[in-house]
């Protein structure tokens, strides 16, 4: 009875914030992505459709529907983007963790440092560095020059090549730390047990290191595609607006565009993505756990 | 491969290891040689910080001479790769792949070997089977206890037919009744695989217990390599005789020393002729008498016999151990409460003291 108490009135303040920062909030949300745009912006609360219908129809000339794929684009790039930058980063993230966890402890101490330090600098400022780099007589640009390996080359901005980069630059660090964080607490004594074993450099690799490290790699994975999803900065600024993503789709909804019921329903598809990609990932560790106890 | 034979299984050439450098240089092992014959129990027995480890390390591939050599079946090891080595470990804590069933613990390095799968399937039943583990073969090692998991190390090292299998003081995790259990259990499969074993141990009962010979290590050199009796009666020096067993050290002045034997005078006064390992004349000497050598009273008939005072005593239900004032010099003696004498001597009464001279050991520094 104590315990249930407990429960209900210790935690209060934890529920309010739950309740007036998040409930509500998407609450607030939903009920205005099924209202009516208003005539000079904002919206009416008569129930419609007319957003979610939106993403996928334009309505014509003659009241009739046409299919318009513009959104479910900028939707493809998003989860592809998203996609694409998660797998880079694991790519680069594994030898990284792995060296850093090979090290001694106070050099260890001092990459972990430098791997977290671009996040007390703000990202602006850090996606803002990137437009130096690349732009029009930037460093590269004059490097190549100078080099005199080309001379006419197209801008390296506003691509989705250039809006990948600055991803992958954003978040690795949040890949590197949970790898790292799942390779150094593995027992060296695995990895010689698995050459003791005639298991060659490669075959510890695959058969030992890579599946003990998966749990890192399974949190980084998800650390880095959510926010990935959400990213508005990077396609601003290095994708030049032309390649929009869902976060951009969103803000231009509630500004310029002065539409906040589509806003708002843009804003539940990102969010369906995530809680999908959550609860896949949620359902495989349910699942191997209910597995072991199986056993 | 069981090879019946009794030729010469690894040798070890004055082995070097030397960690850092410079005047931080830790010498680790100091010019080692040694030769373990084929399908013995051979035993590395030292104190922590004696190499034994290091050693074992080495000839697993885990661990590179600073100098030396190392040999197996005529083989030179010694810049193989520890994957290319038919030796296989059983470390300490174990070492079994969590994310792996038991089974799939011990086909791993069969399946590194490129096995038939068919016969990697036989072995695997057939090493659970040796083990006794046959129904755990889906489990996971967490799932199993200390003695388990023991068991599935041991199926995982023996599986490949390894020509030498190295064990690394894999009982120290174990409680004691398991220990013991595991010893004889140990011995057993060793002589029903006819696998070479090296076995490091820093408890001297466990290597009396299993061993063919034994390899005392202390200090990084080897200070006695012998059958457990050979050890345990005859030690080379006073830091085996310490090591293994329990013993009283007297200090002495040497009188006399011919090739086998030495006479010395103790603090008392008395001397004793006994045999000698390392006497030199003019240098420090030392009397062992281990305390199951030692008489009281009426069984103190024949040999040296003294007068001596209880100190303490100490009731073990076999044994009784005592502590006994002789002269200047306190010694303990152990004495088996059997049927014939089971008398108990009190703290303070006086009682004979007597050994024979062929008992003791006089040895050098």
């Amino acid at each position: 009875m104590k315990k249930l108490s407990f429960n209900l009135w210790g935690l209060l303040p934890v529920h309010l914030i739950m309740l007036f920062g998040l409930i509500i909030p998407i609450g607030i949300v939903i009920s205005v992505s099924f209202a009516t745009k208003g005539a000079y912006g904002g919206f009416d609360y008569v129930f419609t459709l007319k957003a979610y219908q939106q993403i996928l129809y334009n309505e014509g000339w003659t009241g009739g529907l046409e299919f318009n794929p513009q959104y479910l684009h900028i939707i493809g790039r998003t989860l592809l983007l998203s996609v694409i930058t998660t797998m880079i980063c694991l790519l680069i993230s594994f030898p990284v963790a792995y060296y850093i966890a090979q090290q001694k402890a106070s050099r260890k101490a001092l990459l972990i440092y430098l791997v977290t330090l671009p996040f007390w600098v703000s990202m602006i400022v850090r996606v803002y560095s990137w437009l130096i780099i690349l732009g029009n007589e930037g460093v590269i640009e004059k490097i190549l020059r100078f080099t005199g390996l080309t001379d006419n080359i197209d801008s390296l901005l506003y691509n989705n090549g250039a809006m990948l980069l600055g991803m992958v630059y954003s978040y690795v660090p949040l890949m590197i730390l949970p790898i790292f964080a799942s390779i150094e607490k593995l027992d060296g004594n695995l990895i010689e047990a698995s050459h003791d074993l005639y298991g060659s450099r490669l075959t510890t690799l695959k058969r030992v290191i890579i599946p003990l490290a998966k749990p890192g790699m399974v949190a980084g994975s998800i650390l880095v595609f959510v926010p990935c999803l959400g990213s508005v900065l990077e396609p601003v600024l290095l994708g030049g607006g032309k390649n929009m993503m869902m976060g951009n789709l969103i803000t231009s909804q509630f500004g310029g565009a002065r539409n906040w019921p589509f806003g708002s329903a843009i804003a539940l598809v990102l969010m369906s993505l995530v809680v999908i990609a959550l609860v896949i990932h949620g359902l495989r560790a349910t699942d191997k756990d209910a597995r072991q106890e199986a056993l | 491969m069981a090879q019946a034979d009794t030729g010469i299984a690894l040798q070890v050439q004055e082995a070097v290891k030397t960690y850092g450098s410079g005047t931080k240089a830790i010498k680790a092992l100091k010019n080692i040689s040694l030769e373990i014959k084929n399908n013995e129990f051979f035993t590395l027995l030292g104190p922590s910080g004696c190499g034994k480890t290091t050693l074992l390390r080495m000839i697993a591939g885990f661990e590179e001479p600073t100098a030396g050599t190392i040999t197996l079946h005529g083989v030179d090891i010694q810049s193989m790769p520890a994957h290319k080595r038919r030796v296989n470990t059983v470390f300490q804590n174990y070492a079994l792949f969590t994310h792996m069933t038991i089974a799939q613990n011990i086909a791993y390095g069969l399946e590194n070997l490129e096995w038939e799968r068919s016969k990697i399937k036989d072995r695997v039943s057939e090493m659970l089977s040796l083990v006794h583990m046959e129904s755990f073969k889906d489990r996971r090692p967490d799932q199993l206890s200390g003695g388990q998991q023991q068991r599935v190390a041991l199926a995982r090292a023996l599986a490949p037919e390894p020509e030498m299998l190295l064990l690394d003081e894999p009982l120290s995790a174990l409680d004691l009744k398991l220990r013991q259990a595991m010893r004889t259990e140990l011995r057993n499969l060793q002589k029903q695989t006819g696998i070479t074993f090296v076995f490091v141990t820093h408890d001297q009962e466990e290597a009396l217990d299993m061993s063919d010979r034994i390899c005392v290590l202390g200090d990084g050199v080897i200070q006695q390599l012998g059958t457990p009796d050979e050890i345990y009666e005859n030690p080379a020096n006073r830091f085996v005789a310490g090591f293994i067993g329990d013993t009283n050290f007297m200090e002495a002045d040497v009188l006399d020393v011919d090739s086998t034997h030495a006479t010395v005078r103790i603090s008392t006064g008395l001397e004793i002729k006994a045999q000698q390992k390392n006497v030199r004349m003019n240098s420090k000497a030392f009397v062992s008498l281990r305390p199951e050598k030692i008489n009281l009273q009426e069984q103190a008939t024949s040999g040296i016999i003294l007068d001596g005072k209880i100190l303490s005593q100490n009731y073990l239900g076999g044994y009784t151990h005592y502590s006994i004032q002789v002269g200047d010099i306190s010694l303990r003696a152990s004495k088996r409460n059997n049927v014939s004498n089971n008398t108990i001597y009190e703290i303070g009464s006086t009682v004979k003291v007597g050994f024979q001279e062929s008992s003791a050991r006089i040895l050098g520094e």
